[in-house]
């Protein structure tokens, strides 16, 4: 007889292999989390501890454990019920813990109870506050001028000039030629008098947030029809004053295309002209982009339009832009001009542009960061020095840097506070001289922010 | 004869595995509770470090027998709560206002050189809070009292 077979035949086998595997492929994406986990998990524990460290380590923590962490940072500010806020910043991988801290000198002995006071063994302390002779910090604001950086322009030239038939040496309209100067926000072309501007200029334009990228182009209403816009070539049949422009994306494409807008080839805007029935809110479409006209009509010479001109593709950074515009006789010289304004780094003009002619010579004055140092010399017999006071402004915010010997920290305040009180007694800086200097912000750039009265006290031996 | 393994055996064995297993899910919770228990750790203690700093400009400059403020910190938000507890007498210099019986109250904590006993609360996220005594010196002038912070103790909620 036949012995049966013991064992398993090689098709269960198989099976049950088949099984755990298919069980064991359940925990595989469990499985290739496990690394990403564990590190997560050690970053969550390792960030609070650096934070803390961070916090009540060093002054200035910047790139203190860089071994553990992408970037630490550290802060300190003034709250307005005396006390001040330590914050401490690390982040690792995409993760960010932030711990913050407070201090307040108030309510804290110094010397005369006794027991832990640090200057019992001197003797001698001195309860009076003693101040140096005030330091007054006039407002010294910075005037500024926002302007367009020549850097900004990548070329200019006068068109018909360049443009102009052998033997023809002057140009029949444009007898004087053009210029640019530079006002905030824009570049104003020149007639010099001739009451023709026939000029090129190439700029990069910046895209806003949402991909726009534009130019705006005012212009006084006091245009003419230009039968003649210089050299004839140049009009190619366009009887209007006229804006032609290109753009493109890449610089070393628009190099050489200074004055070469000058065709339908390209986006070409007829201005909107008192001697013309040109109707306003007309818009036009060209190859390098949309342009659209302003509402209203050319009438009113002293009404100054504005005119905008989009790409049309996204991004174009580079735009060339050829100015054709003849002025109505008469027209004063203070009159004869045409300005681009050019975008800002966030891809938008935000410089008001005046509507009437007349208002817009208004200047902006503006204020700026004001950075002043202040030095104390350590006074015979000094102890501590115990703060620093002094009257804030309205609209300002200070940063004020303290360095003594080696230490140094740094606080941030706003306005108004008279008197703002910034306790260094809790710091332990050195009985040396002291250096402070003060960074002076306006909140809103278009008002003065000033500190005056700045006074320093501090600790010393009392004479026998 | 039936060959094969009873359904109360299997049931059985997955019992006792099931058991084998609480010993590790403990273990597991336990570490998990743990880590999680370090981790908020800095976040507490400096916390709590703030809000013995609050308690004592509080108490520097309470206008009330108790007082209360809360203060957002990055972690979370502290509230401190001080009320008086007790007052007495102090032999120190005393200021140039009647300290005797017709003082009101809060002229007499705030200018009168006395020993102040405050109860003090300091409560973090709602979960923990601190708890413990604070005592004020009052001394020449309001703004140089000595607070002591004394026997806190972290109670969980």
């Amino acid at each position: 007889m036949r012995r049966k077979m013991k064992g398993f035949t090689l098709l269960e086998v198989v099976i049950a292999l088949v099984i755990v595997a298919i069980l064991a492929a359940g925990t595989l994406p469990a499985l290739s989390n496990i690394n990403k986990q564990s590190f997560q998990t050690e970053i969550d524990l390792n960030l609070p501890s650096v934070g803390q460290a961070a916090l009540n380590g060093q002054s200035s923590a910047t790139s203190l454990y860089a071994d553990l962490t992408d970037t630490t940072t550290r802060s300190v500010s003034l709250l307005t019920n005396e006390l001040v806020k330590h914050s401490a910043t690390v982040s690792s991988k995409g993760y960010t813990y932030a711990i913050d801290t407070l201090y307040a000198d108030v309510g804290v002995g110094l010397g005369s109870l006794g027991a832990g006071s640090p200057f019992e063994e001197a003797g001698t302390a001195s309860h009076e506050d003693t101040s140096t002779t005030p330091v007054i910090i006039t407002p010294t604001t910075t005037h500024t001028e926002p302007t367009l950086g020549i850097a900004n322009l990548l070329d200019s030239q006068v068109c018909s000039d360049n443009e102009k038939p052998k033997g023809d040496d002057q140009d029949k309209d444009n007898k004087n030629g053009d210029d640019h100067t530079f006002g905030p926000g824009y570049v104003q072309v020149n007639s010099k008098g001739d009451g023709f501007i026939d000029y090129g200029l190439i700029f990069p334009v910046q895209s806003s947030a949402s991909g726009d990228n534009y130019v705006i182009v005012a212009i006084p209403g006091n245009t003419e029809l230009a039968n003649d816009c210089g050299h004839k070539g140049d009009c190619k049949g366009v009887a209007y004053s006229f804006v032609a422009f290109i753009n493109k994306k890449q610089k070393s494409a628009i190099e050489n295309k200074v004055c070469k807008p000058k065709s339908n080839e390209n986006g070409i805007a007829k201005l909107l002209s008192t001697s013309t029935s040109l109707t306003a809110a007309e818009s036009g479409q060209g190859n390098g982009g949309s342009y659209y006209f302003p509402n209203g009509t050319a009438s009113t010479a002293s009404i100054i339009y504005k005119y905008k001109f989009v790409a049309k593709i996204e991004k174009k950074l580079y735009w060339s832009m050829h100015f054709v515009i003849k002025f109505m006789d008469g027209t004063p010289l203070q009159n004869q001009w045409v300005r681009i304004y050019i975008p800002n780094s966030s891809g938008e003009v935000t410089t008001e542009i005046p509507a009437v002619i007349g208002e817009e010579t208004a200047t902006t004055t503006t204020y700026g960061r004001a950075k002043i140092p202040v030095s104390y010399d350590a006074p015979s017999g000094l102890l501590a020095w115990d703060s620093i006071t002094f009257d804030l402004s309205e609209n300002a915010s200070v940063t004020v840097e303290v360095v003594s010997a080696s230490k140094a920290y740094v606080f941030h305040a706003t306005g108004p506070a008279n008197p703002l009180k910034i306790s260094l007694r809790q710091y332990n800086l050195p009985p040396q001289d002291l250096s402070i200097t003060f960074y002076i912000d306006p909140i809103d750039n278009t008002k003065p922010a000033t500190i005056n009265n700045v006074q320093i006290f501090y600790w010393q031996k009392q004479s026998p | 004869m039936k060959k094969g393994i009873a359904l109360i055996t299997v049931l059985a064995f997955v019992l006792i595995l099931s058991l084998l297993m609480v010993p590790l899910y403990v273990s597991v919770l336990g570490m998990t509770s743990t880590l999680r228990s370090i981790q908020v750790l800095p976040a507490k203690h400096e916390a709590f470090a703030a809000g013995l700093n609050v308690v004592r400009v509080l108490i520097v400059n309470a206008q009330d027998m108790k007082t209360s403020t809360t203060i957002e910190l990055a972690q979370g938000p502290i509230v401190v709560t001080v009320s008086l507890a007790r007052s007495l007498d102090s032999d120190l210099s005393l200021q140039g206002i009647d300290c005797g019986d017709t003082a009101e109250p809060v002229d007499k904590m705030r200018k009168c050189s006395a020993v102040n006993y405050w109860d003090v609360t300091v409560r973090f996220k709602d979960n923990y809070v601190l708890t413990g005594t604070a005592v004020q010196y009052v001394m020449f002038q309001p703004d140089k009292d000595y607070v002591y912070l004394l026997d806190f103790k972290e109670k969980r909620e």
